[in-house]
């Protein structure tokens, strides 16, 4: 079993081409958040990856839009079974003119596990890796536990730097036999460059913006724009503000009530890509009786999958996505989104059915329905309390009498960890960019030991699925992988496990004379952005 | 005087040993900041790898020993965001705020006191009730749509301002501030005309209601019966007098400039205090919160401390008073 890599020398080729001739503009850009830090490694949030993918290029890249995997700092690799040999590029080079070696990709795997004071680590997309090899300066071979058919997705999160060391450290799940990590301060100073990559940090002042500039040594294509800055404009209002009035060229994280007046305006134009993001009610199918309702004798309603379905049936998606999201998402039908890996193309779209619903309430034992708290964070996903309020009075609609809460998301997950939902709003993405680790995320039976179902609190579970799951984590062929991951859906599917909503539209405003490229994990990919033609 | 001071300062210590505990137990109360802070699809191990970090794997009267102990040396801790000692966090921040407060004050005072000294001498004058008008506007229009509006008038309709951000700074006689740049002035603008127009509305009617109750004290009236110049009655007795009140709530008015700021800050994307408060408290940064509260709390006591001086300078009776409680 190899996993070819000349579709990937094909990518690198065609991305070799297109270079072109580099401009010496500036781009600015308006992120509604800023990196807390230029330190690749230090803190897994959405700011930070996106940065790193402008400036410390990983193995590989996962290229969100092809749904390909490109070569960066790897040339090439294989794989066979658990054995991933990369070679590395020997083109590219760390700003003292050293090209990247066996000993920094070590150094920095081991560096995830052992960042110094990290708030958040990278530490779940190298779990899977039991050993690394080098192999003289320029090739390595990691091992996994298993067989890991994501492994290249999950490499493709992690920046290499360059280790302090010249030998190669022995890989270990401690600490390598070191205790030489690089501080995040050095990196956020600019005493040290956080790898290689299209841009380089000149500077980075907190809350306030960071500069970029170009690296003219780069190994791959040259950007177009010579210098880019990352504007902090974290309030929705202002961030537009910035770009009607010409303060930045493009603004990221567009909110929904700004759409039509962007979209009205000749000289911005809106970019979007779907997201592979599901916002989906999740329903608490272990509390007996469940935390948030009443009137149903101690019972919890919601462990039956007639009532899941009625609730189900209740949401009228369509309306959901036209008028609350004014359009910006995509009804959802399963759980992994329509052109990431593993999408179940053939589920039909749950149909809005309030009498079917009624009908199903009454066939359960609840002919008057129940009264019911639904819960929702009021910051975290785009327009999150809208959509519950509206969630709220279809549910009504059933005869539910039904009523909302909304927290401040830096209470909110606490409390689902905590199981005190009974039925919440919630949304995961694919992570790796395929669908596996959203799946293992949200269908597969909780268990927090082995970090699976992290993100399932209403702890749906079902042997079979886990069982395809399972299989699936050590399934290396792509097609076979695929119908598992599809098997599973239809699953969840049958049993209403989960309220679906619908899937983010990630989108981008710019001036209509930049062109910017949009992907699915809401990253900004600065290096191809250029004027439009 | 000195006692007094002492028993000021200890209650202020005891004040603020208060605060703390009361943040601390705020935060605890509300949730776990490691929740807050990671991804929520990151796995236990990361997480668990995460409370270890920020030491939140203590029991809370541990964690607040730990930070007592580190407040004696002097030092508030690290973000738990960033990871970077808090005192500095809002070292780098303060000076944004306070140049940002300086232009609102700067406006606000320059605007306020002649036309409120104005509007108390001549009340009927065209100029006093259209100012008066307004000022009424100024109190009653919410900060928020305000800047907005303001965005929208010069940044987009007219396009002559920029609408967010500090702009350039320069470095003069060792203080950086955007005060030095015509960039960084023309950013400035807005912001602290945002902020100077509910403080200049306040400040104008108190200005206000005082000369007009000042004027028509005995004195004034003797002093204009004597044939004293109109121009000295308002230097001398009018303005001398209408002092007090003014100083009063410019105290207050002062700290809120330097340490409220936050809509005017979330408005115009200044990276001041207020913008580093509001992103703290959105992921529970509990160092950051503790340092952010006692700086403002020790600006206020400050600032009424000075407020207190100034007085005893200003009013010959608070002077006399305290030198006749001190002679007993």
């Amino acid at each position: 079993m190899t996993r070819s890599s000349t579709a990937a020398a094909a990518i690198l080729s065609a991305w070799a081409a297109w270079g072109g001739a580099a401009g010496a503009e500036e781009l600015r850009v308006g992120v509604a958040a800023e990196p807390v830090a230029i330190d690749p490694h230090f803190f897994r949030t959405g700011p930070n990856m996106s940065l790193r993918e402008n400036i410390s290029d990983a193995l590989v890249y996962n290229n969100q839009v092809t749904g390909e995997v490109e070569p960066r700092l790897a040339a090439r690799w294989q794989v066979e079974d658990v054995r991933w040999r990369f070679e590395l590029n020997p083109e590219a080079r760390f700003a003292d003119g050293e090209a990247v070696s066996a000993a920094d990709v070590i150094y920095s795997l081991c560096r995830v596990r052992n960042v110094p004071d990290s708030p958040g680590t990278f530490l779940s997309f190298i779990e899977t890796i039991a050993a690394v090899e080098p192999e003289g300066e320029d090739a390595l071979t990691i091992v996994t536990k298993g067989p890991d058919p994501v492994l290249l997705e999950s490499l493709s999160t992690i920046g290499i730097v360059q280790a302090p060391m010249d030998a190669p450290l022995t890989y270990d799940e401690a600490d390598c036999g070191t205790d030489d990590w690089l501080s995040t301060q050095a990196f956020n100073d600019g005493s040290l460059e956080a790898g290689i990559g299209p841009y380089r940090v000149t500077s980075y002042r907190r809350g306030i913006e960071t500069g970029l500039e170009r690296n003219e040594s780069y190994y791959g294509p040259a950007p177009h724009y010579e210098r880019v800055i990352l504007r902090a404009i974290p309030e929705n209002g202002a961030r537009i503000a910035a770009l009607l009035s010409g303060g930045v060229d493009v603004i990221d994280a567009v909110p929904v009530n700004a759409i039509d007046q962007i979209y009205q305006n000749e000289k911005l134009a809106l970019i979007s890509a779907p997201a592979s993001r599901l916002i989906f009610f999740a329903f608490d199918q272990e509390g007996e009786p469940s935390p948030k309702i009443a009137g149903t004798d101690g019972k919890n309603p919601l462990k039956d999958v007639r009532v899941r379905k009625a609730l189900n049936l209740a949401v009228d998606r369509a309306q959901l996505v036209s008028t609350t999201m004014e359009g910006i998402a995509e009804e959802a039908r399963g759980i992994v989104m329509g052109t990431v890996f593993g999408a179940h193309p053939d589920l039909a779209p749950i149909p809005h059915d309030p009498e079917q619903a009624k009908a199903l309430l009454a066939e359960a034992g609840y002919p008057d329905g129940f009264s019911l708290t639904i819960s929702s964070p009021s910051d975290r996903y785009r327009n999150d309390t809208e959509v519950a309020q509206a969630v709220t009075q279809m549910l009504a609609g059933i005869g539910l009498d039904v009523s909302l809460e909304t927290y401040p998301q830096s209470v909110y997950f606490d409390r689902a960890s905590n199981y005190e939902y009974s039925m919440y709003l919630g949304g995961a993405g694919a992570d790796t960019g395929e669908g596996l680790s959203q799946l293992l995320n949200l269908i597969h039976t909780r268990d927090t030991e082995r970090g699976l179902g992290g993100a399932n609190r209403g702890r749906y579970s079902s042997e079979k699925v886990d069982a395809l799951l399972q299989e699936a984590l050590v399934t290396l062929d792509a097609e076979t992988r695929r119908g598992l991951l599809q098997e599973a859906q239809a699953i969840v599917y049958e049993d209403y496990g989960y309220m679906p909503l619908y899937h983010e539209v990630a989108v981008w405003a710019a001036r209509a004379d930049v062109h910017f490229e949009p992907n699915a994990g809401q990253l900004n990919i600065l290096y191809t952005a250029r004027p439009a033609e | 005087m000195l006692l007094f001071a002492l028993r000021r300062a200890l209650q202020a210590l005891g004040g603020l040993l208060a605060l703390t505990l009361l943040v601390f137990v705020g935060v605890w109360m509300i949730g776990n900041p490691a929740d807050a802070l990671i991804s929520p699809d990151a796995s236990m191990a990361e997480r668990e790898a995460a409370i270890r970090a920020l030491g939140l794997d203590q029991p809370l009267w541990r964690q607040y020993l730990d930070f007592l102990g580190g407040l004696l040396q002097g030092d508030f801790g690290s973000s738990f965001v960033y990871r970077e000692p808090v005192t500095a966090i809002l070292a780098s921040r303060l000076g944004a705020s306070l140049e940002l407060a300086f232009a609102a004050f700067v406006i606000a005072v320059g605007v306020s006191i002649p036309l409120g000294l104005y509007a108390g001498l001549r009340p009927e004058a065209r100029l006093s009730r259209a100012a008066m008008g307004l000022s009424l506007l100024g109190v009653s229009i919410p900060q928020f749509w305000q800047g907005m509006v303001l965005i929208i008038l010069f940044g987009i309709w007219l396009a002559i301002l920029p609408v967010g951000g500090r702009g350039e700074t320069a470095t003069f006689l060792g203080i950086t501030s955007s005060l030095f740049t015509l960039d960084g002035l023309m950013h400035l603008l807005l912001p602290a005309l945002n902020m100077a127009l509910l403080k200049m509305s306040l400040l104008m009617r108190v200005t206000r209601a005082a000369v007009m109750e000042v004027k028509s004290l005995d004195y004034v009236r003797f002093a204009r019966a004597k044939g004293v110049r109109p121009h000295r009655i308002v230097t001398r007795h009018i303005l001398g007098n209408i002092l007090l009140p003014v100083l009063t709530v410019l105290g207050i008015e002062i700290g809120n400039l330097v340490a409220y700021a936050v809509i005017t800050e979330t408005v115009f994307s200044w990276p001041g205090l207020g913008r580093l408060l509001i992103s703290s408290i959105q992921v529970l940064d509990r160092p950051v919160i503790i340092a952010y509260l006692c700086f403002t709390a020790l600006l206020f006591i400050l600032l009424n401390l000075i407020v207190d001086i100034l007085y005893t300078v200003v009013d010959p009776r608070v002077r006399d008073a305290l030198h006749a409680g001190g002679a007993k």
